[in-house]
C-alpha cells in the first residue's frame, strides 16, 4: 500500500452525488492504510467526520486556486499516489505526478468518459498507471480513445449502501399510500439534459399495458426541469391518473420506496452505471433497463438472481450488434426468474424491455424472492467487496515500478520499450 | 488421469493439445462462466485439434478450460487435456512441442517426479510445481500453455520466445479469455467485436497484424516470450523473458572458422530435438538452402527415409520458379521419398473461402503454406519440418545488404533539417516513372535516415504516408497513434545487437517473421491438422549462434549451412538465387481481380503484394 496518497476529488466529504459517494467509498476503503490528503473543488455540506488517516482541505471552487494548492500540497507532502477523482483533472494529476515522481491513478465515472476528451486529457490519461472505470462499457470506452495497455484499466464498480434492504413490504406500500395497483417506479433525476433515462418511454407504455389489463401506477422519484414536459406527456397519453411525481425523495426515504414498488423500471439509453437498479435489487424489487451502456453491469446481477428480470439483450456481444461497445444485440435475455430466454423479438422494435416489465407483473414472487435478489446484489457490490478490490488494486500499483524518468506514456507492452521512448 | 479435487474433467474420445481455450471470470461482479461459450470457442478449433477434445471446469463454476488435441506425443488416453497434476492443484492446457522434454524429464525423476504418461504436458505440470513462473527458462521448444492454481486461484500463461505458437486473450474488465485463435474467442460470443484501428492501419502497413494487436479492440496476442498472471484482480502486464536483441547484444563476436563449426552443431542440433515425436516427421523441400540442408539433417538422423514434400505450380513449369527440379534433386541427394504437389489457379479458387476462414488474422502471405500444408497432410504426415528462420538467423534476405546501404546513404538527411522533405518532394518530378513504379521509393529519404525506418521501407506494405490515400485519413492518424511503429521498431533494438547485421535479424526475427510467417505457418498448418516445426526458429539456436552474427559475410551464413550434414548440398542448390516457396498469387489475383472491380494490372510482386491485402481487407 502507498504511504502517501494526495486525492485531487471534485468532491468526496461534504459532497452530493454519486461521484461523491464513489469518492468516499474508495478513499475510506484505502485510508486505514495510507496517509490520505484529499483537496476537493467542492464541499457543499459540512464535513462530519473523516476517516482515521485522512486529512480533506477546504473546498477550492477557482480552477487556477485548486491546482496551486494542490501543486503546493504536492511540494510539501511528497505524494507516492496522486488519485484523480475525475477525468477533467487528469492533466494537473499527471503533470502533478510526473513533478513529485508519484504513480498516477485516473478514475473515471460515466458520460464525462465516453466521448473522445481533448488531447491534454488524452496524454494525461495515458499517463496513468492505473485507469478505474466503474463498468466495463466505460472502460472499453477509454480504451476506445487511450493508447493503453488494457491491463492498466480495471473495473471498480459503485456499491450499494447497506441501508438498501428487503423490509416490510405491506408497511412501505402503506407509507406511499398504495393500494392494489401494480407499481413501476423511476428514480432519477428530471433533467432535460438526461432524457435519455427514459421516463418517456415509460409513460408512453402506459397505454397499452393498461389496455392489455395491467392495472398499473407509475411513480416518477426525482426532480429537474424536465418535470413539466413529463406531465404533459402524461397528461396527453391519458394516463395523468396512472402518473404519479413525487418530486425529490429523501435519501432516508429511498428504501421503501424501492420496497414499496413491484418492478423499478428505467429503460435508459445512456446509463453511465444505474446504481438505482442496484439499489432497488438490494431492497428485493425487480429491476428492468435497457442493458446497453454502463448499466449492462448494474443490471448482472439479474440473471439466476431469481426474483429480478431485465428487458433487454444480454452481455452476449458476438452477434447482431452494431459493433459498438455494449450495444444493442439480438439475443435476449429476460423474464422473472432471470432465465436465459431465447431470443423473442428483434432490437429494432425496441420493446423487450416491455416484455420484461410485463413478465414481472405478470407473476407473484415467492416469499424468498427478495432475498434471493438481495443477496445476488450483495455477493457483487457489496462496499466490503469494493472496499478489499480498492485496496488490492492500489497495493499492486505501489507495488508497480517506479514510474519516474521511464518514459511513461511511451510504454508499451513488454517492455524493453522504455529505453527507446526516452531514445 | 483423475481430475483435480476443485474440479470436474470431461471428454470425448482421447484428449490433449493444439488448440486452447479458456474463461477465468475472475471480478466478483462477474457471472460464472458459460460452459457454451467455451465450448463454442474450442470447437472452432476442431481443425487444429481432431483427436479428441476435453474441458474443466472448476466448482464454483469461475474458470473453465478447454482442449483440442492433435496426438503427436504418446497417442494414448494418458495425453489428454486438460491434464491435471497428481495432486490436482494445477491444471494445464497445452499447445505446442516442448523438444528437450526428454531431458527435462530425466532430471525431474532424479528430483521425485513421478510421470503417468509420457507427454510434454506433464513435464510442464512438473516444472512448473517446483519452479513456478521460472520454469519457462528451462524451455526449448515452441508452446502456449495455461496453468491454473486451484490452490492459489491464479492463471499463469506463457508463449514461446519466437512467438511460434499464438496465444489470443480478450478482457472485458470482469472476466478473462484466451484461445489459441482470435476467431475462436470470437466464436463463444462473449467478446466484443468493436474494431482495434492499431490492427487495421498495421495490416495495411506490414501485410500483417502487428503482434499484440488484432482487428478487435478487445483481442490482444501474449507477446512472444513473455508470461501473463491473472488473478482476482485481473490479468497482469505481460512480463518478458526472451528478446532477442538481448541475446545478440550479450554475445561475444567470433572468428571465421569458429563460426562455421557452431552454426552447424547448432542446427545439427536443433533438428535432432525436433525430430522428437511418436509419429512420422516430413520436411517441406523448396528448392533453397535452408530445406534442403534440414531434409539432410533428418536424413542422417532419422532411422528411416524421410518424405519430402514440394509445392509445383502450373504457372512456373520449365521457369526458373519451378522449384520442384531442383528439389527433386536434393531429394535424390539425401534418399528422400518425394511427393511433388503441383497447384492451379482453380484449386486457389476453390480453396479461396477456406483459406480466408481458416486465416486468423488477415496476412498477404501463407498461401504457399496453406498448399504445402495440404500436400503434408495428404500424405498422411501429422509433422513436417519448415526452414522458415533460416533467412533471418543467417543473414539470408537482401535485406542484410539493402538496409544497412541505405541507412548509411541517407543517415546524412538527419542533419540537415528539411532535406529528406525536400528530396522527397523533388523525387516524382526528377523519376516520374520510378516513383509511379515503386510507390515507397519517394518516402524513403525520410525513413532511411534510421536503420529501423530503412527497414520499414524495404518491408512495409504501404508506407505510413501512403495510408492516408487507401484508408480513412482519421483512423489511420489514430491508428498509427496507437500503434507507433517507429517506437516499437526501435525498441526491438534494444539493447543494441551490436551489428548491422544483428540489427537486421532482430527486426526481420520481432517483425516480419514473428507476426506474418509464424503466424501464416500456424493457422495455414493447423487448418489441415498438420504441426509445422520450425528447427531454425528456435532460442537454443540463436543463443549458440549469436556470436556468429557480427562477422557473417553475405552468403557465408547459408553456405555454411548448406555444409551442415555431413554429405553437403549440392552446389547448384547453393549458388541458385532465392526464391523460397512461391506461389503465382499475383497473377492468380490479376485474373480474379478482372473478373470483379478493380481491373488489375499488377507487373510486380509489390503490385501484387498490395491487391492482394486489398482483397483480404474486403474479405
Amino acid at each position: 500500500m502507498p504511504d502517501r496518497v494526495l486525492a485531487l476529488v471534485t468532491d468526496a466529504w461534504g459532497g452530493r452525488g454519486g461521484i461523491a459517494q464513489y469518492n468516499r467509498d474508495f478513499l475510506g476503503a484505502i485510508a486505514p492504510a495510507a496517509a490520505l490528503r484529499i483537496l476537493p473543488r467542492h464541499a457543499s455540506d459540512p464535513v462530519r467526520t473523516l476517516p482515521a488517516g485522512a486529512m480533506q482541505s477546504p473546498q477550492r471552487p477557482g480552477r487556477w486556486r485548486y491546482a496551486l494548492a494542490a501543486v503546493l500540497d504536492a511540494l510539501r507532502h511528497r505524494p507516492d499516489v496522486v488519485f484523480c477523482g475525475h477525468l477533467y483533472m487528469a492533466p494537473l494529476a499527471a503533470a502533478i505526478a510526473r513533478l513529485r515522481g508519484a504513480h498516477l491513478v485516473v478514475q473515471t465515472h460515466g458520460i464525462e468518459a465516453w466521448p473522445r476528451p481533448s488531447r491534454w486529457v488524452r496524454w494525461a490519461t495515458e499517463q496513468a498507471d492505473l485507469v478505474l472505470s466503474v463498468s466495463r462499457y466505460t472502460r472499453a470506452q477509454v480504451l476506445s480513445w487511450a493508447a493503453l495497455d488494457p491491463e492498466r484499466v480495471a473495473v471498480l464498480p459503485n456499491t450499494v449502501s447497506g441501508r438498501f434492504t428487503p423490509g416490510d413490504r405491506a408497511a412501505a406500500r402503506r407509507r406511499f399510500d398504495l393500494g392494489d395497483q401494480r407499481v413501476l417506479l423511476t428514480v432519477g433525476r428530471l433533467a432535460s439534459s438526461e432524457r435519455y433515462k427514459g421516463h418517456d418511454r415509460v409513460i408512453e407504455a402506459l397505454p397499452p399495458m393498461v389496455a392489455s389489463g395491467h392495472d398499473v401506477l407509475y411513480l416518477v422519484a426525482g426532480e429537474g426541469d424536465d418535470r413539466a414536459r413529463l406531465e404533459s406527456l402524461a397528461r396527453g397519453a391519458g394516463m395523468s391518473e396512472r402518473v404519479r411525481f413525487l418530486g425529490a425523495v429523501a435519501e432516508g426515504d429511498l428504501p421503501d420506496l424501492y420496497r414499496a414498488a413491484d418492478v423499478f423500471v428505467m429503460p435508459s439509453t445512456g446509463e453511465g452505471f444505474g446504481i438505482a437498479f442496484l439499489e432497488a435489487m438490494a431492497c428485493g424489487t425487480p429491476a428492468v433497463g435497457l442493458s446497453l451502456k454502463g448499466d449492462r453491469d448494474a443490471l448482472a446481477p439479474t440473471q439466476g438472481s431469481g426474483a429480478a428480470a431485465m428487458g433487454a439483450p444480454g452481455r452476449t456481444l458476438g452477434d447482431g450488434g452494431d459493433g459498438e461497445s455494449g450495444a444493442p444485440r439480438r439475443s435476449l435475455r429476460c423474464g422473472a426468474g432471470g432465465e436465459s430466454g431465447a431470443p423473442r423479438r428483434g432490437w429494432q422494435d425496441g420493446n423487450d424491455w416491455i416484455d420484461a416489465t410485463l413478465a414481472v407483473l405478470s407473476q407473484l414472487p415467492g416469499p424468498e424472492a427478495p432475498e434471493l435478489c438481495a443477496r445476488s446484489v450483495a455477493g457483487r457490490f457489496a462496499p466490503p467487496v469494493f472496499g478489499r478490490r480498492a485496496v488490492a488494486l492500489m497495493q499492486q500499483v505501489a507495488k508497480a515500478d517506479s514510474p519516474r524518468g521511464d518514459g511513461r506514456g511511451d510504454r508499451l507492452q513488454g517492455s524493453g520499450i522504455r529505453h527507446a521512448a526516452r531514445a | 488421469m483423475r481430475g483435480p479435487p476443485g474440479g470436474s474433467i470431461g471428454r470425448r474420445r482421447t484428449d490433449s493439445m493444439c488448440g486452447l481455450a479458456g474463461i477465468f471470470a475472475y471480478h466478483d461482479a462477474a457471472d460464472p462462466l458459460d460452459r457454451t461459450e467455451l465450448r463454442a470457442m474450442r470447437e472452432r478449433m476442431l481443425a487444429r485439434g481432431p483427436d479428441g477434445a476435453g474441458e474443466w471446469f472448476s466448482v464454483d463454476g469461475r474458470v473453465g478450460l478447454a482442449h483440442r488435441r492433435l496426438a503427436i506425443l504418446d497417442l494414448s488416453d494418458r495425453g489428454a487435456q486438460p491434464m491435471a497434476s497428481a495432486d490436482g492443484r494445477f491444471v494445464i492446457v497445452f499447445n505446442g512441442e516442448i523438444y528437450n522434454h526428454p531431458e527435462l524429464r530425466r532430471e525431474l525423476e532424479r528430483d521425485g517426479a513421478v510421470y503417468r504418461s509420457g507427454t510434454d504436458t506433464e513435464t510442464l505440470l512438473h516444472l512448473h510445481a517446483r519452479m513456478g513462473a521460472a520454469m519457462v527458462d528451462r524451455l526449448r521448444g515452441m508452446y502456449a500453455f495455461a496453468i491454473w492454481d486451484t490452490l492459489e486461484c491464479t492463471l499463469f500463461l506463457a508463449r514461446d520466445p519466437y512467438g511460434i505458437k499464438p496465444l489470443w486473450y480478450a478482457n472485458d474488465g470482469w472476466t478473462y479469455r484466451f484461445a489459441s485463435q482470435a476467431k475462436a474467442l470470437l466464436a463463444g460470443g462473449g467478446v466484443s467485436r468493436d474494431p482495434e484501428p492499431a490492427g487495421l492501419v498495421g495490416f495495411q502497413l506490414y501485410g500483417h497484424v502487428p503482434e499484440p494487436f488484432s482487428l478487435h479492440r478487445e483481442i490482444r496476442a501474449l507477446p512472444a516470450g513473455h508470461t501473463m498472471t491473472v488473478d482476482w484482480l485481473g490479468p497482469k502486464p505481460p512480463r518478458r523473458f526472451h528478446h532477442v536483441a538481448t541475446v545478440l547484444h550479450d554475445a561475444v563476436p567470433v572468428g571465421s572458422s569458429e563460426r562455421e563449426v557452431l552454426i552447424r552443431d547448432a542446427v545439427a542440433d536443433s533438428v535432432r530435438h525436433h525430430l522428437l515425436a511418436d509419429v512420422e516427421v516430413g520436411v517441406f523441400l523448396s528448392a533453397g538452402v535452408d530445406s534442403g540442408a534440414i531434409l539432410g539433417l533428418v536424413a542422417e538422423a532419422a532411422d528411416r527415409p524421410p518424405r519430402a514434400i514440394t509445392l509445383a505450380f502450373e504457372e512456373f513449369r520449365g521457369s526458373a520458379e519451378d522449384e520442384a527440379p531442383l528439389a527433386a534433386t536434393v531429394a535424390s541427394h539425401y534418399g528422400a521419398e518425394h511427393v511433388v504437389r503441383t497447384v492451379g489457379e482453380a484449386e486457389f479458387r476453390a480453396d479461396l473461402p477456406h483459406i480466408l476462414d481458416a486465416m486468423d488474422t488477415p496476412s498477404i502471405d501463407g498461401v504457399n503454406t496453406w498448399f504445402v500444408s495440404k500436400a503434408a497432410r495428404e500424405a498422411g504426415l501429422k509433422v513436417a519440418l519448415s526452414g522458415l528462420g533460416g533467412d533471418e538467423l543467417l543473414a539470408g534476405y537482401p535485406s542484410f545488404a539493402d538496409v544497412p546501404r541505405w541507412h548509411r546513404r541517407l543517415r546524412p538527411l538527419r542533419w540537415v533539417p528539411g532535406s529528406a522533405a525536400i528530396v522527397s518532394r523533388l523525387l516524382p518530378l526528377v523519376a516520374p516513372g520510378l516513383v509511379r513504379r515503386q510507390p515507397k521509393l519517394r518516402h524513403l529519404p525520410r525513413h532511411g535516415r534510421s536503420l529501423e525506418g530503412a527497414w520499414l521501407a524495404k518491408r512495409a506494405l504501404h508506407l505510413p504516408e501512403e495510408l492516408p490515400s487507401i484508408l480513412d485519413p482519421d483512423l489511420v492518424a489514430e491508428g498509427l497513434r496507437r500503434l507507433r511503429p517507429m517506437l516499437r521498431l526501435t525498441a526491438t533494438l534494444d539493447p543494441d545487437p551490436g551489428s548491422d547485421n544483428g540489427r537486421v535479424a532482430a527486426l526481420e526475427s520481432c517483425h516480419y517473421m514473428r507476426d506474418q510467417l509464424l503466424r501464416d505457418s500456424d493457422w495455414a498448418g493447423m487448418a489441415h491438422s498438420l504441426e509445422i516445426r520450425t528447427p531454425l526458429v528456435d532460442a537454443t539456436v540463436l543463443e549458440r549462434i549469436a556470436p556468429c552474427f557480427a562477422g557473417l559475410a553475405p552468403g557465408e551464413g547459408k553456405r555454411t549451412l548448406a555444409k551442415a550434414p555431413s554429405k553437403p548440398l549440392p552446389d547448384a542448390i547453393v549458388d541458385r538465387a532465392k526464391t523460397g516457396f512461391g506461389v503465382p498469387t499475383g497473377a492468380w489475383l490479376s485474373r480474379l481481380a478482372a473478373g470483379g472491380a478493380s481491373g488489375l494490372a499488377m507487373s510486380s510482386k509489390g503490385e501484387a503484394a498490395r491487391a492482394w491485402a486489398r482483397e483480404l481487407a474486403r474479405a
